[in-house]
């Protein structure tokens, strides 16, 4: 019992936040605290929750992808120009998530084959792939999305939207991926110590690659909810839409330096931020003051494990200190 | 304890310290006096590196103390001990690589001139120092250049200053050549007739007699026994550190040696090592000698696909492999053993488990699915072949070295290879797991016939495991001995023969 409390402490951490925040929103808002509410509420952080979904195995393999906002708007747009081609849905989802695959394994290749740091490359595609969306979606953007392609956001199952119900599927395969797949478990290996993976012949390149085209794929997936929702596609759609996914990621337990985290803690950490979203919402916070607070909410996860550290060590010092030897000792 | 006025330089006073549950050190007391060479002995995981980390601040002892010239001290980090004359230079270095060597040494007492820093008098004053302890470097060059032994160099020259009262060397002399070695000893020497007092920590026996004028032996955690050098021969020593007596022996081989596994013509990487050829047997061990940095490492690591430079044939079995990458050899048969264990050979915060599937995790999966039953099975069998202590769910980080080694040789069992390839396979492994390791080897080649090359810089240890020994110098294959013509003074005559130019 102890010790499955110990292995699920970060998500049990989480899940108390979650109800914190929930008790404030409900106190800014009756409205809030409603089942149906809530799942509509949901249905707008799907976008994260897939995003964040897929750059979780990349940050898990010591790696990092910023330029996942701009692989959506590239996704998106191309959704919206094939439905206005009258190409079928499947066929365009098809068309969509192996172009996003490619931009990702692109960032894959350069990262794992050249040996450039993630973060300079995927601030290069950051910008280069937000340019071929306004080239693909030109200065007006797209509309007169047709039904099919907007199925997905205007439809329910019982009160549950459909794009929540892709989520927690997506949730679910994530979770058997990074869990139960031999794909999972490299991973971990790499993010944990490239160097022992390379020598154990482990297919570093490979892992590597497949984690960033995934991750290519995930936005272009979430580039078929946004179309869904928005009912149109632009080239600046999802912009600065990473710091948002990226906190998701970190925030739910997923060590920046690789090697750790767990599905669960992505999907928590996803709907925590959606709860706190949705209550400064409520509460009328200002657009730009809800970016600091997630920037925060992003530092404070990436700081918060040294701060345990340091807490830790300061205690058991204070402990040694008062304790009477050291004390006959000064 | 005696009459003599004079405090011992250092006591070390009924010092504990406990790791959650296990105990490092347990009611440690034992006195070293002034300008004496103390050597430190013990297995792995006896309390020596916890008992430097009490001393140098950079742990906290649970109880106990202690006490420099008649002073208790209490170093919260190893900076303060180093301004109180208290210095350890470890086995790795830990130096910054892109700055120069005088800078390095200066590191943290940069001479200035007004808000600059005067070069000349840095440089000036590294170069004095080097001179004086007769390393040959030139104190402007970076130190990323540097060997193992000289950036050890650069280490001790930063430690040592006019103030100095203590100096740890911890396995100081594990990366060094034998000349190296020597020049290392001279300096200790020197160190000791001007009164700063050396703690030695070290396997070797050899350099213990040569330098150590007393003896502290550590076992488990636990002081055994402190005496004059004198008081105690090797025997009784390695006796007191495993508690029980241990040597290492050749085993003869009574199994015939089959078709060459592995052999190796003209391999070439340029710079490192050139038109290298020779073979391995099935069943057979072959110890490959030589001084480090001479390219040892290097042909294994070339034979597992690790140089993208390579040129020259390899087969196995008798069948031609480029060998490309490591998976590929791997699927050819061929395992790696490499030399740093924690960096390369096991993932410390995985669990035992896993690290021991990690090169399998083909043959454990379908379809890309982990077969969780599968892996487990593995785990617990080459667990429980190689007496590894710990469940299958510890993580590899709760391990002590030779034990961390163990899995990192599980993992590669686990994928029945063909060709062994071992780096230095019980480097810093205490004496009894050192003898298991070599048990091991024993049984892997003649009982399961693999072919296994172990570069060691270890010469008892080539002398009692191999059955024939290549001698590697600059990059050269300088002499291939077998085992009934090999000597350690042989051993060595090729060795530093061929390095000189």
């Amino acid at each position: 019992m102890r010790r499955a409390i110990r292995a699920y402490a970060p998500e049990l951490l989480l899940v108390a936040l979650i109800v914190l925040a929930a008790m404030w929103s409900s106190t800014l808002s009756p409205y809030f605290l409603n089942a149906v509410n809530l799942l509509n509420s949901a249905q707008f952080f799907v976008i994260f929750a897939l995003m964040a979904f897929g750059l979780f195995p990349v940050v898990v393999q010591g790696e990092i992808d910023i330029s996942l906002a701009s692989t959506l708007a590239v996704g998106a747009v191309l959704m919206a120009k094939m439905s206005v081609a009258g190409i079928p849905l499947l066929v365009g989802l098809a068309i969509t998530l192996a172009a996003t695959a490619v931009l990702g394994a692109v960032n894959g290749v350069l990262v794992a084959h050249f040996g450039l740091p993630s973060l300079a490359v995927t601030l290069g595609t950051l910008g280069a792939y937000r340019g071929i969306a306004y080239l693909i979606a030109g200065d007006a953007g797209v509309t007169g999305i047709t039904p099919d392609y907007l199925l997905l956001g205007s439809s329910w199952v019982g009160i549950v939207p459909s794009s929540v119900i892709l989520a927690l599927v997506v949730a679910a395969g994530f979770w058997v991926l990074m869990g139960r797949t031999a794909f999972g478990r490299y991973s971990y290996a790499i993010g944990a110590s490239p160097g022992a993976a390379r020598m154990a012949a482990l297919p570093v390149r490979r892992i590597r690659v497949s984690a960033y085209a995934l991750a290519g794929a995930m936005a272009g997936l979430a580039g078929l909810v946004w179309v869904s929702q928005y009912q149109s596609a632009r080239g600046d759609n999802a912009d600065g839409a990473i710091l948002f996914v990226l906190t998701a990621v970190v925030l739910g337990g997923v060590s920046i330096k690789g090697g750790t985290g767990k599905t669960e803690g992505v999907l928590l950490a996803t709907i925590l931020l959606g709860t706190i979203q949705t209550g400064m919402q409520l509460a009328n916070v200002p657009g730009t003051s809800q970016r600091l607070v997630v920037g925060a909410l992003l530092i404070a996860s990436i700081g918060a494990p040294r701060v345990v550290h340091l807490a830790r060590h300061a205690w058991t010092t204070s402990r040694r200190r008062l304790s009477p030897t050291a004390v006959a000792q000064d | 304890m005696t009459g003599d006025p004079r405090p011992p330089r250092l006591r070390i006073s009924r010092v504990s310290k406990h790791f959650e549950a296990v105990r490092a050190l347990h009611d440690v007391s034992f006195d070293l006096a002034p300008g004496e060479v103390h050597a430190l002995v013990g297995e792995n995981g006896a309390g020596k590196s916890t008992l430097v980390g009490v001393i140098t601040g950079l742990l906290e002892p649970d109880g106990g103390e202690v006490v420099l010239n008649g002073r208790p001290v209490h170093f919260r980090n190893p900076l303060q001990a180093r301004a109180a004359g208290v210095a350890a230079v470890y086995q790795d270095p830990n130096l910054f690589p892109h700055l120069s060597v005088a800078e390095n040494i200066a590191t943290g007492r940069y001479p200035t001139s007004g808000p600059f820093l005067d070069r000349t008098t840095m440089v000036a004053q590294a170069r004095a120092r080097l001179e004086d302890l007769g390393f040959p470097l030139d104190p402007e060059q970076l130190v990323a250049g540097l060997t193992v032994a000289e950036t050890q160099f650069v280490e001790i020259a930063r430690a040592v200053d006019e103030d100095l009262q203590l100096l740890i060397l911890d396995e100081p002399t594990s990366a060094l050549t034998p000349g190296e070695a020597s020049k290392l000893y001279d300096v200790v020497e020197r160190l000791r007739a001007e009164g700063t007092t050396v703690i030695w920590i070290s396997h070797r026996m050899e350099e213990i007699r040569e330098l150590a004028d007393s003896i502290t032996v550590l076992r488990d955690g636990e002081h055994v026994r402190t005496a004059p050098a004198a008081e105690l021969d090797d025997a009784e020593m390695i006796r007191l550190m495993v508690g029980r007596s241990v040597v290492l022996e050749q085993v003869a081989r009574t199994e015939p040696l089959g078709p060459p596994r592995l052999e190796v013509e003209n391999l070439t990487d340029p710079g490192v090592f050139e038109d290298v050829t020779f073979s391995v047997a099935e069943g057979e061990i072959v110890g490959v000698a030589g001084l480090v940095g001479a390219g040892r490492s290097e042909i294994a690591q070339a034979v597992f696909g690790l140089s993208p430079h390579l040129s020259g044939e390899v087969r196995i079995d008798g069948e031609p492999v480029v060998p490309r990458g490591p998976a590929a050899m791997v699927e050819r048969g061929v395992a790696y053993l490499p030399e740093d264990r924690d960096a390369e050979g096991v993932i410390a915060s995985m669990t035992i488990a896993s690290n021991i599937a990690l090169p399998s995790i083909r043959s454990l999966s379908r379809a890309g699915f982990m077969l969780r039953r599968k892996e487990r099975e593995l785990a617990a069998r080459e667990r429980t072949a190689l007496s590894i202590k710990g469940e299958i769910d510890d993580l590899v980080s709760s391990l002590s070295g030779g034990n961390r080694q163990k899995v990192a040789l599980a993992r590669w069992l686990a994928t029945e290879p063909r060709v062994l390839l071992l780096d230095e396979p019980t480097h810093g492994i205490d004496v009894g797991t050192k003898a298991q390791v070599h048990d091991m080897m024993r049984e892997l080649a003649r009982v399961r016939r693999m072919a296994i090359l172990m570069v060691s810089s270890d010469l008892p240890e080539v002398l009692a495991v191999s059955d024939r020994v290549l001698v590697i110098a600059r990059g050269r294959l300088v002499a291939d001995l077998p085992i009934a013509e090999a000597t350690s003074e042989r051993i060595l005559t090729h060795a530093t023969a061929g390095a000189a130019r």
